[in-house]
């Protein structure tokens, strides 16, 4: 074998391991094709290609409905459903970037890379279709500034299909520390985006000293907030409950009260401008139970929390209170609303050197899925608890749609719960779809 | 009988129950392997993932006139070379006035590759004229034999042997033209 064939095949196959793998889970999904997006230099040739894009995909659908298989004797049925679901991550190492994920699978089926490299992503939230995302970005340069939120649409093949500039958050400056902070919900319908964090003071410029809730709705319509809080305290999770409330869990500060504890109110966000009173909080749990909360979601109907919990395994608490002034005091460990796998990183600071936490990771090597009742008063009843393959693993709840289906992410390892209790249900990273 | 417009080679085309799972396990275990043999022929993965999915659209056109007689990965595998170049034409009339979505994965924009000489081998290697491109693509990338070459690529294994020779060194011609360029670029305009 000479240099230059051991050369050229060196070079050939460092290109092949390049290129990512983007396996189709059906072979009736491939028949919609997509094609490409191609940029005209000449003017009239966008609007004549889009018209003859569009006649030749109506005229390829049309065909293809035809072409696919009613079901083969191995399983393949046609998926009329338009191909397996999907999530979408910022993962680690890419803040610029967007991977849309299969469920279950994890397979990588598409990325988005913004166009500006200042702009970095930190929060995701999927609508009720599954199809439509909504991404928060941010300037990764700044401490305190404005959210951008923008739709994605993912075809039934998992590929992005539209991205585009939904809403500026115009509200208030938030602390963003590079990258969008805090939590994050998509309505069903997909109509409406609540996001929740701690507000920037505007004389200091310091973070931290309140906290809010707004509600955006896309184009021309202002954003408006339905809650406002005079304590700093970090927002972990936001859901869309029935009648247009919003479930909130954060960490709460009562009345003369030293402790910070973690809690969840229910706030009305009836229409744009009125910011109506709210219930007092319920307590869910302390910084001192030992327990950190890795995620939250509440049902459809407001009448449960679903949480996800875990020792702290000896760690710190991710953030320390300062009762005398009413806020935290140092940086708080980020939310983990959002699909993202890794959607934000925070600093625990806990009185140390401070450390690079993933917000929602389990430190130590079990999780426990807890219920609570949002009738004032219950305490969290243990659902199961399921051990970790990893430490840290990152653990996320997501609901699916508007029903009380829940998915539980966890970093490297499926769970699938029935009545006998949780099962390894696959191995690699991908979402659990529970029947709660 | 040749099965409609899916192969540019003969194919057995008795109705054959095994036909359709044959093409769902290509599907499955190729797809990934038939992108990437696209990426290197067309440049870009974009349109690398158009010609397989042409591809794998007619297979379910001929299906039910399509027999695995065991080839049925070579015919898929002549179906992407005769698809990409039917992408590298369409290109060439197309690109007059429109500007390729990716640049080609080769290229330093891409980043794909990161040794400067391999880039440069690859790059000589899209120089060369097609036959003979493609011949070192199914050599080299996927190590098939003069036979399975030329099972794809329609023409002799004798044709097959000559056409590699004759690319080897046309390849390090390019490759040395290619130094000097560097070396001096006066000389080379």
């Amino acid at each position: 074998v000479s240099d230059i064939e051991e050369l050229l095949r060196e070079a050939l196959h460092e290109l092949a391991d390049a290129i990512p793998e983007t396996v189709p889970g059906r072979l009736s999904a491939v028949a919609p094709r997509r094609r490409r997006v191609l940029r005209s230099r000449a003017g009239w040739l966008g609007p004549v290609g889009a018209a003859l894009a569009v006649a030749v995909l109506v005229a390829l659908s049309s065909t293809v409905i035809a072409l696919m298989p009613k079901g083969d004797a191995d399983g393949e049925a046609a998926d009329s459903a338009g191909g397996p679901p999907v999530y979408v991550t910022v993962e680690s190492g890419a803040p610029s970037e967007l991977t849309v994920r299969e469920t279950g699978s994890g397979i990588v089926r598409a990325t988005y890379r913004s166009n500006s490299p200042q702009e970095t992503f930190g929060l995701v939230g999927a609508a009720g279709d599954d199809r439509t995302f909504f991404v928060a970005a941010a300037d990764s340069g700044a401490y305190c500034g404005h959210v951008v939120l923008y739709r994605m649409r993912v075809s039934g093949t998992g590929k992005i299909i539209g991205f585009t500039r939904w809403a500026t958050q115009p509200a208030g400056d938030y602390m963003i520390s590079g990258r969008p902070d805090g939590a994050l919900a998509v309505s069903s319908d997909g109509s409406q985006v609540a996001y929740g964090g701690m507000l920037c003071d505007a004389a200091s410029g310091d973070g931290m000293r309140s906290s809010a809730v707004e509600v955006m709705r896309g184009g021309r319509y202002p954003s408006y907030w339905v809650w406002h809080s005079g304590q700093g305290l970090p927002i972990r999770s936001l859901s869309w409950i029935t009648g247009g409330r919003l479930a909130v869990v954060g960490y709460i500060l009562g009345p003369g009260d030293p402790k910070v504890s973690l809690g969840v109110r229910l706030v009305s966000a009836p229409r744009p401008g009125a910011t109506e009173p709210t219930a007092a909080p319920q307590v869910l749990g302390s910084p001192s139970d030992d327990r950190q909360l890795l995620d939250a979601v509440a049902t459809t109907d407001g009448r449960k929390l679903i949480a996800a919990v875990a020792p702290r395994g000896g760690r710190p608490p991710s953030f320390g209170i300062d009762s005398a002034k009413g806020f935290v005091n140092g940086s708080a460990t980020g939310s983990v609303a959002g699909s993202g796998m890794d959607s934000a990183t925070g600093l625990a600071t806990g009185g140390g050197k401070p450390t690079v936490v993933p917000p929602g990771a389990s430190q130590t090597e079990r999780v426990t899925i807890l219920e609570y009742t949002l009738d004032g008063g219950s305490s969290g009843r243990q659902i199961f608890t399921a051990s970790l393959p990893v430490s840290p693993a990152r653990v996320m709840l997501r609901r699916a749609g508007a029903s009380d289906r829940l998915l539980i992410v966890t970093g490297a390892r499926v769970y699938r719960l029935d009545g006998e209790g949780p099962r390894l249900a696959d191995a690699g990273p991908g979402l659990l779809d529970v029947a709660w | 009988v040749e099965a409609e417009g899916v192969l540019s080679m003969r194919v057995p085309v008795e109705v054959a129950p095994s036909a359709a799972g044959s093409v769902v396990a290509l599907y499955r275990e190729h797809h990934a392997g038939l992108v990437r043999l696209a990426v290197m022929l067309v440049g870009d993965q974009a349109t690398a993932e158009d010609v397989v999915q042409d591809v794998f659209l007619r297979l379910h056109r001929g299906l039910p006139r399509l027999r695995d007689d065991g080839n049925l990965l070579a015919y898929t595998r002549a179906a992407v070379l005769n698809a990409s170049r039917t992408a590298l034409r369409r290109r060439k009339l197309a690109f007059r006035l429109i500007q390729p979505y990716e640049p080609p994965a080769w290229s330093a924009e891409a980043a794909a590759l990161v040794s400067e000489e391999r880039r440069g081998v690859l790059q000589a290697l899209h120089r060369l004229p097609a036959r003979r491109r493609e011949a070192l693509i199914l050599r080299y990338y996927l190590d098939l034999d003069d036979a399975e070459i030329g099972l794809i690529m329609g023409v002799r294994p004798g044709t097959v042997r000559s056409t590699l020779s004759r690319a080897l060194k046309a390849l390090e011609r390019e490759l040395q033209a290619a130094r000097e360029r560097e070396n001096d670029p006066e000389a080379a305009r």
